[in-house]
């Protein structure tokens, strides 16, 4: 800092300059963080969305790679029809359900069982016909959840989720 | 702890914000500058109240509040460069009548904003009557006039 001239001011002019760059650094972060949120980085769009289960699997997954915090999302399992019978049982790993909550399901399962390290959905099915299954959910715990989904006596996924503080 | 420390979080978040903002945006307040001040309140206290609305926590996070911005000045006045990082430093814009482009273009000030300045606060005609404009830390203009050219 050094006192101007005649003026009874402490000027720092190379600061100022440093200040300067780091406000356009800051902006150009902003601009990133704009059109990542845009594209869907933090919440549902292009950089999120994910599907597991190729077309014809018995059981298909799309969820979001990242969530936020105390924000309601879902999933959507679809059950192939040839192995959804007309009691289909859905399967979520304890790790998940321990850092969220479930909101909703649709349709309503007609019983929900405790097993070990996950818990079990049964539906009523229509015999024939594929199940689409809705899932809402609220992380209320931030951090990296290992979330399990399966249909039980057939296929389990596992993926990894951010859940954004 | 934890809306303590997401009140702190934001805090912090809205201080970098601020300051990456620039003087300018921080000095004289028009309608646009008021909802947005409007919105962004809003916005943090949801996020650093969450689900509870309890009195305990208001006044937590209230006392919180307070006790570190006292802190912060404390910080302030003790350490100089500390202070010069959260709160800027005054800058010469304009000297002897003769504005200082490059450093108004960086600030983002021009010469209306040094002349309305100049007005209001001096009753200045010209930019040659003004020995020195100052852009100070609050992003208003301050002016001291050339008493010969008066």
């Amino acid at each position: 800092m050094t006192k101007h001239k005649d003026l009874d001011l402490l000027e720092d002019v190379p600061h100022q300059e440093l200040e300067w760059k780091l406000e356009w650094a800051g902006w150009a972060l902003m601009g990133v963080l704009f059109i990542g949120n845009l594209l869907g980085f933090f919440g549902r769009g292009l950089f999120n969305d994910a599907r597991l289960g190729e077309p014809g699997a018995a059981l298909q997954v799309d969820y979001q790679k990242r969530e936020r915090y105390k924000a309601v999302s879902f999933f959507d399992l679809h059950i192939d029809a040839d192995v959804a019978g007309t009691s289909p049982r859905l399967t979520l790993g304890s790790d998940f359900l321990n850092k969220v909550r479930i909101t909703e399901i649709s349709p309503e399962p007609v019983a929900v069982h405790a097993g070990a390290g996950r818990q079990i959905y049964q539906f009523s099915a229509l015999a024939g016909e594929p199940v689409d299954v809705r899932i809402f959910y609220e992380p209320f715990e931030a951090g990296f959840s290992t979330t399990r989904v399966g249909l039980e006596g057939s296929v389990e996924y596992e993926f990894r989720q951010f859940f954004f503080p | 702890m934890d809306s303590l420390l997401r009140s702190l979080a934001i805090f912090a978040f809205l201080l970098i914000m601020l300051r990456l903002a620039g003087q300018r945006t921080l000095s004289e307040m028009t309608s646009f500058d008021f909802v947005l001040l409007l919105l962004l309140s809003e916005t943090a206290q949801q996020a650093m109240l969450d689900m509870d609305f309890s009195l305990t926590n208001s006044l937590l996070l209230i006392a919180a509040l307070i006790g570190v911005s006292v802190l912060l000045s404390i910080v302030k006045f003790k350490f100089p460069r500390v202070e010069k990082w959260l709160d800027g430093t005054a800058l010469i814009v304009v000297e002897n009548g003769q504005p200082l482009r490059d450093r108004m273009r960086k600030a983002r000030v021009d010469e209306e904003d040094i002349m309305e300045a100049a007005r209001e606060l001096q009753g200045l005609e010209r930019i040659e009557q003004i020995k020195y404009a100052v852009l100070e830390r609050g992003g208003n203009i301050t002016i001291i006039p050339d008493r010969s050219r008066v």
